[in-house]
């Protein structure tokens, strides 16, 4: 048993990589809500969506 | 394959290059689309657009292919290998993440400079976008300063991957001795 979860503690992903994931989330959701509210993040599609 | 180590200090030279002169590109773009949203003068804008035109095909963009391409066959002909350590990973993802926002955005920065060389008011007509390109140079500039801290520290952990190989090699050591 103590082998066992020594190995788990081995393979888990360590703390730094957590908290790279934790900032890259929180990027995205300020990218999403300034997308949402219309604070930049402007229309790619179009030359017209980008001069609005 | 594990490359020879005249190839792998060679491949990791075009590497530390294109990265770091990547970096260095971005921050000369960031500091464009910061005096471009600044200023009011609108000659002093289109030159601004036109030039960050230029400098993003120029040379941000084929030192970006260049540092996700050299990085790539680096960590695939040496024993750190694409997907065993989660620095790599991480760097990985960074620079592929980097590398398609860079060219979804190479098309406003493109309209941009069409509209600076028709002599067209950039100031008043693209006042949203001015702003994003600063966001955007900002973003890029921290994801890449990110990625160089790690290739610098290269901070432990291994993934799943990574510690089957390392077993496995130490296993067949083991065997041959």
């Amino acid at each position: 048993m103590a082998s066992n979860s020594g190995k788990r503690s081995h393979i888990r992903a360590p703390a730094w990589v957590r908290v790279v994931g934790v900032i890259a989330a929180l990027f995205v959701v300020v990218v999403v809500v300034l997308h949402l509210s219309g604070h930049g993040m402007g229309d790619h599609g179009s030359q017209a969506g980008a001069a609005r | 394959v594990i490359m020879t180590p005249g190839v792998r200090k060679f491949v990791l030279t075009a590497h530390v290059v294109s990265s770091v002169g990547w970096l260095g590109a971005v921050l000369g773009f960031l500091a464009l689309a910061v005096a471009g949203l600044r200023t009011l003068d609108e000659p002093v804008a289109r030159a601004t657009y036109v030039s960050m035109n230029l400098l993003t095909w120029s040379v941000i963009v084929p030192l970006c292919v260049l540092s996700l391409g050299t990085g790539l066959v680096g960590s695939l002909g040496t024993p750190w290998g694409l997907v065993r350590h989660y620095w790599v990973i991480v760097k990985l993802v960074a620079t592929v993440v980097s590398t398609l926002l860079l060219l979804v955005h190479t098309r406003p920065i493109g309209w941009m400079a069409q509209a600076a060389l028709r002599a067209a008011p950039v100031v008043a007509d693209f006042a949203k976008l001015r702003a994003q390109l600063v966001f955007d140079a900002g973003a890029a500039t921290i994801v890449l300063l990110g990625a160089t801290v790690l290739a610098v520290y290269k901070p432990r952990g291994l993934t799943p991957y990574g510690v089957r190989r390392q077993v496995d090699s130490e296993g067949s050591r083991r065997a041959e001795a």
